[in-house]
């Protein structure tokens, strides 16, 4: 297990995200807790990109050690064979309280909606369920589409404990802020797209939506169902090209992408690229390790799951280098086991193949990893769901994904063979 | 030969015979600084307008340090031969008789038990002529203890220059390499590196000369795109039972982006030739001392975690006639295994994937020296088309496999 903050020997850097906004939040922590001395996500610090699928963007990353790479957006959508094991969630909502009462229920409604007629609503006219070991509500229309933003992303981190309230625990993801752009070409009609954006909410870099019943109750037949359920699937990742154009600047840059063990010489592969007239940009996609190529872009399928468990964060992260992926990766105290007895601890800035764990800052847990790739991007799968794909992001958008990490610890690890 | 080969408008099973002359030109013919032709286009078809350039891939540094061909000599093995009968078969060649007898005579003879090889000056060989290697070489290569004549390190189809280019060889070895390259049927061969060697100037000089040796070719193929691609029909081309995206909608964003107008086409691929393209196989992928061949590299094309039953190397022809694959009829598609026979046995030689086009997936050999790769199939079959006649068939993957969709 990784040992807990304070006792860590390196600094670690801290992040705490409640209501407020991730960006503004992470702008104030590092303006004034690191004093802006780490170069860790430096581009949350940065202008909201705002990338969606009828307006890509094309654009450079920071120059760094990693030399000059291009980067453009991608959008992935889960295949249809996917799709199929996907059960059709309910058009009724319910919230499912675990561990409270009714009246603990009541006050947070109260808190939720200050008008008298919408709190007699939700405590009067919707209908509750009362068991020894939940308060399960069936809200009304009218309930769920006044909750102020603040109530749902409250909402959203009280049901997201439990996993009986799918899509707060894992809750829809829209990278970016404009929900029409988000949704274009799928197929979803006008009252489905204004239910969602009625109902989603700001969070870090994009916006969530947890009331998928209520916007599913909108659909018209079973043919926009599922464009529902595939448009529900789609993730925004990144293309990141190198450019190539000189020999004298190749010293550098083959020691930043010659990390760790590979089954293939980076050099000549780049000398091919400058060499070439016409041609002055290589995919990143063939400087990555064999395994983490083959899964990228990808949805993982029943077959990863044979031994009962899919890959998580943590499996990504573990076996970036490794030839024959290893389950027990999946495990975060086998992880931790891991990267205690072959990694080192490693501050900012961090290079190529460095694995940035998340950790729970009182006990040390670790929450997620992912791989650090160059400037503000990662290589990351957020979370083990067969609908949730490897990708490479930027950091900010992969916070956007890990809704239920409120409060954090970055810790950097890079392999002890490097 | 190549346009022949992709003449697909007949129409019926896939069957394409070849016959080859005994022996071609001796040398290669000298590559120029323009053989850089930079990005060349293929021919349109249903997989869309590609591009591809090619590349240079070497193998990663502890392969060659374990090859041990650093420390090779220049040996010449003639198993069960008599001193007698070797003489006979050099005086066969053309080679002057004051070389035979320096060649068989005290410090070059050298006698293991009952077998008899011989170590011939360096300098010697090297002022051969072509016509006379090529011909010593053709009877050194019908025994495998010859290593480096039965299987020649391959020179690139594409362009000497490209082999050479950035080597960190001096010019004089470059020079030494291009005099030594010579044909093998029609494929550009070398044999000749403990002489290569020889001239190296440094140990490091000495290193780059045998990684540059074992350099292989690549391809680099991209798809064209833009708003016009008829982005449903070509995706549909690139579809694969083991596909686990969406490429419609990963792509279509590549067709409205400005400066973005291709796609590498490693992306299209299915997973595990994904996962190995331009690489080296691991030691980790072999059981015992088989490592993967052409045969496991195109019968996994499509299966997510490849199956060694593909490396045992006397179940050849069960593969072609399992459950799993049947003869292809016309067009080739997207993964389909092409396989080259020898006309006169009927066995299996090679095996490669059909990707589109002329170009291939390819994994040339068992050797960890050589990567999978895309390749022109006209440049693969140099390599293999070497019998008298040979036969080239296609297999498919079975529509009901092609149905088991993960």
């Amino acid at each position: 297990m990784i040992r807990s903050a304070a006792a860590l020997p390196l600094p670690v850097l801290s992040f705490t995200m409640s209501t407020a906004s991730f960006r503004r939040l992470s702008l104030l922590l590092l303006a004034s807790a690191l004093g802006g001395s780490t170069d860790l996500f430096p581009t949350m610090l940065q202008g909201q990109e705002s990338a969606v699928p009828n307006a890509p963007i094309f654009k450079n990353l920071k120059p760094g050690p990693w030399g000059d790479l291009e980067s453009y957006p991608v959008f992935l959508q889960a295949p249809e064979a996917a799709l199929k094991l996907l059960p059709s969630p309910s058009q009724q909502t319910v919230w499912r309280f675990f561990g409270t009462t009714r009246d603990e229920v009541s006050a947070l409604f109260q808190k939720f909606f200050p008008d008298p007629d919408l709190y007699r609503e939700a405590t009067v006219r919707s209908v509750w369920y009362l068991t020894p070991e939940e308060v399960r509500v069936h809200p009304t229309d009218r309930m769920v589409l006044a909750l102020p933003p603040l109530a749902r992303l409250e909402l959203m981190q009280t049901l997201g404990k439990y996993e009986e309230n799918p899509f707060h625990y894992n809750p829809l993801v829209i990278e970016g802020q404009d929900v029409r752009a988000w949704f274009a070409g799928t197929g979803l009609s006008e009252p489905v797209l204004a239910a969602i954006e009625a109902t989603s909410f700001p969070f870090r870099n994009g916006r969530i939506l947890t009331e998928v019943s209520y916007a599913l109750s909108k659909v018209d037949d079973e043919i926009e169902e599922a464009n529902f359920l595939r448009a529900m699937t789609r993730n925004r990742s990144l293309f990141l090209r190198l450019r190539l154009t000189s020999h004298d600047t190749l010293a550098p840059l083959l020691d930043y992408w010659s990390q760790n063990i590979r089954l293939k010489e980076t050099q000549p592969i780049m000398e091919s690229i400058i060499r070439t007239p016409g041609v002055e940009r290589l995919d990143l996609t063939h400087i990555l390790p064999p395994t983490a190529r083959k899964y990228l872009y990808t949805f993982p399928t029943t077959a990863e799951g044979i031994n009962g468990i899919f890959p998580n964060s943590l499996w990504t992260s573990l076996n970036f280098f490794e030839f024959s992926p290893k389950v027990r990766y999946n495990s975060p105290d086998k992880a931790a086991e891991q990267l205690q007895s072959h990694f080192e601890r490693v501050l900012p800035p961090f290079r190529y193949g460095d694995v940035i764990t998340l950790v729970e800052p009182t006990t040390g847990k670790l929450l997620h990893s992912c791989i650090f790739i160059a400037d503000n991007v990662v290589y990351s799968k957020n979370n083990s769901s067969m609908l949730t794909p490897w990708v490479l992001q930027t950091d900010a958008d992969m916070m956007t994904h890990l809704t239920r990490i409120t409060e954090f610890q970055v810790v950097g690890w890079r392999h002890t063979s490097t | 030969m190549g346009r022949k080969l992709f003449s697909w408008t007949t129409s019926g099973l896939i069957c394409l015979s070849f016959t080859t002359s005994a022996q071609e030109i001796p040398t290669i013919e000298t590559a120029g600084a323009d053989s850089f032709t930079g990005v060349q286009l293929s021919q349109p078809g249903p997989w869309g307008d590609l591009e591809y350039f090619p590349i240079a891939l070497e193998p990663p540094d502890q392969y060659v340090t374990a090859s041990g061909h650093l420390e090779a000599k220049l040996v010449w093995h003639f198993p069960n031969k008599t001193l007698t009968e070797i003489i006979d078969l050099l005086a066969t060649t053309g080679l002057q008789e004051s070389d035979i007898n320096l060649f068989t005579g005290p410090g070059h003879l050298i006698r293991t038990g009952d077998q008899i090889s011989l170590q011939p000056p360096l300098d010697v060989v090297e002022g051969l002529s072509p016509e006379v290697r090529s011909k010593i070489y053709e009877i050194l290569r019908q025994w495998e203890q010859n290593e480096f004549y039965a299987k020649p390190f391959p020179v690139f189809s594409s362009g000497f220059d490209l082999m050479v280019h950035e080597s960190g060889m001096s010019p004089g070895s470059i020079d030494v390499f291009k005099k030594l390259s010579y044909r093998w049927g029609s494929a550009p061969s070398f044999s000749d590196l403990p002489i290569l060697l020889s001239h190296a100037q440094n140990d490091h000089e000495r290193w780059r000369i045998a990684k540059t040796v074992m350099r292989s070719e690549g391809l680099v193929v991209r798809l064209k795109l833009s708003s016009q691609s008829d982005l449903e029909s070509i995706m549909t081309y690139w579809s694969s039972p083991t596909r686990r995206k969406n490429l419609k909608v990963f792509a279509e964003p590549l067709t409205k982006m400005p400066g973005v107008n291709t796609l590498d086409i490693v992306h299209l691929l299915p997973p595990t030739p994904r996962k190995l393209l331009y690489t080296y196989a691991s030691p980790l992928m072999g059981i015992g001392s088989t490592f993967p061949d052409c045969f496991w590299t195109a019968f996994n094309f499509f299966a997510f975690e490849p199956s060694n039953r593909y490396l045992d190397t006397t179940s050849h022809r069960t593969f072609l006639t399992d459950e799993k694959w049947e003869r292809a009829t016309l067009p080739p598609r997207f993964g389909d295994v092409i396989i080259v026979t020898d006309g006169e046995t009927g066995e299996p030689m090679h095996a490669c994937n059909f990707i589109a086009d002329d170009i291939v997936f390819t994994k040339n050999g068992r050797s960890l020296l050589r990567p999978f790769v895309f390749m022109k199939l006209e440049n693969v079959l140099k390599n293999y088309l070497k019998s008298r006649r040979s036969e080239v068939f296609f297999y498919r993957l079975k529509s009901e496999d092609t149905e088991t969709v993960e």
